[in-house]
């Protein structure tokens, strides 16, 4: 059971799920241009609402695989500890926040 | 003519599969290029690790005994010249030479917005169907499918033996049109056999989402607003697929 961090908590993930499982009820990973939230859409790769940071770089949640030790940051829905978690590129690379 | 020749599938999916072993066996030096970390594509999705008869199962042994040069997790982002994709992975960029392309980029879903269709908690309806899989737990969940096409049946069904609780399939299109389908369903007992699981599905044709509407301060999925045949419906769900 693969053990993650989101935005700095720990999130326990079935093994084998995608990340898309790992952000809560109903799945949030960013938020627009206006600051609503966005949560994934197709499940497929197709529409990008649910890009994120995994350790430091752009991924879809809903391709990507959970793996052990893995450090997800969501676009614009983090908290202010997001420095202390991913390092200070992890804040920079934040585009639509 | 085909010994040697390099060809490259885009998507791993049955089509894809199904081409890349053919190319492989005639003697060509093939790559398979899928965005998703496994061959299967939407329809054998997590299904690779699995024992599996049937299908998939065929397909996928079919495919582990060519030499197929699998590069999964890369999606395709420019054709930078006759001849070569570039892919971006989790090793970066790379580029890939071809004499032969073949695309085998399957379907999508065709998306109709409606006023709340970005709220958290709307999704296509294979979408959610893919998130479940992906392990999205929807146990005791309540869920509206809506749209159009068999596949909202099919995706309903899933949702349900995986514990969601399916408050209504709304299709769009009236009875009559889907009571002209049954004689080629009934022609063809594969198909039919197919449609076992629905049984039991409350589906209401001649019905579609007007609006959805987010809960107070999160702004996330609470109401659906349906139109019917029998008025305004407004039902409350956890997700919208």
């Amino acid at each position: 059971m693969p053990r993650i961090l989101v935005d700095g908590l720990p999130v326990d993930l079935p093994a084998g799920a995608l990340l898309t499982a790992a952000l809560g009820q109903p799945p949030v990973a960013g938020c627009s241009l206006a600051g609503g939230p966005r949560g994934p859409l197709c499940g497929m790769g197709q529409c990008f609402e649910c890009q994120l940071q995994v350790d430091g770089r752009q991924a879809l949640a809903c391709l990507t695989r959970a793996v052990a030790g893995m450090v997800v940051v969501r676009d614009g829905a983090a908290g202010p500890d997001v420095a202390q978690v991913s390092g200070p590129e992890a804040g920079m690379a934040v585009r639509r926040g | 003519m085909v010994e040697g020749l390099r060809v490259l599938v885009v998507g791993a999916g049955p089509a894809g599969l199904a081409a890349a072993v053919a190319a492989a066996r005639a003697g060509a030096a093939v790559t398979v290029v899928d965005a998703l970390p496994e061959p299967g594509g939407q329809v054998w999705r997590g299904l690779w690790g699995a024992p599996r008869e049937g299908r998939a199962g065929a397909w996928f042994r079919a495919l582990r005994s060519v030499p197929v040069d699998l590069r999964l997790g890369r999606r395709v982002i420019t054709a930078p010249g006759p001849g070569r994709l570039g892919l971006l992975g989790p090793q970066g960029a790379e580029q890939l030479d071809y004499d032969r392309l073949i695309l085998a980029t399957g379907a999508r879903e065709r998306f109709l917005p409606f006023p709340g269709w970005t709220l958290p908690g709307v999704l296509g309806a294979g979408g959610l169907q893919a998130l479940a899989k992906g392990g999205l737990e929807l146990r005791g969940r309540r869920v509206v499918v809506a749209g159009s096409g068999p596949l909202l049946l099919a995706v309903a069904a899933g949702l349900r033996a995986r514990g969601a609780r399916v408050l209504v399939v709304a299709e769009q299109a009236g009875l009559g049109a889907l009571l002209g389908l049954a004689p080629g369903l009934l022609a063809r007992p594969r198909l039919l056999a197919q449609a076992l699981p629905w049984i039991g599905l409350p589906l209401r044709t001649g019905a579609w989402v007007v609006r959805a509407e987010g809960a107070e301060g999160t702004d996330r999925l609470e109401r659906v607003h349906l139109r019917t045949t029998a008025g305004p419906r407004v039902l409350e769900a956890d997700y919208l697929a």
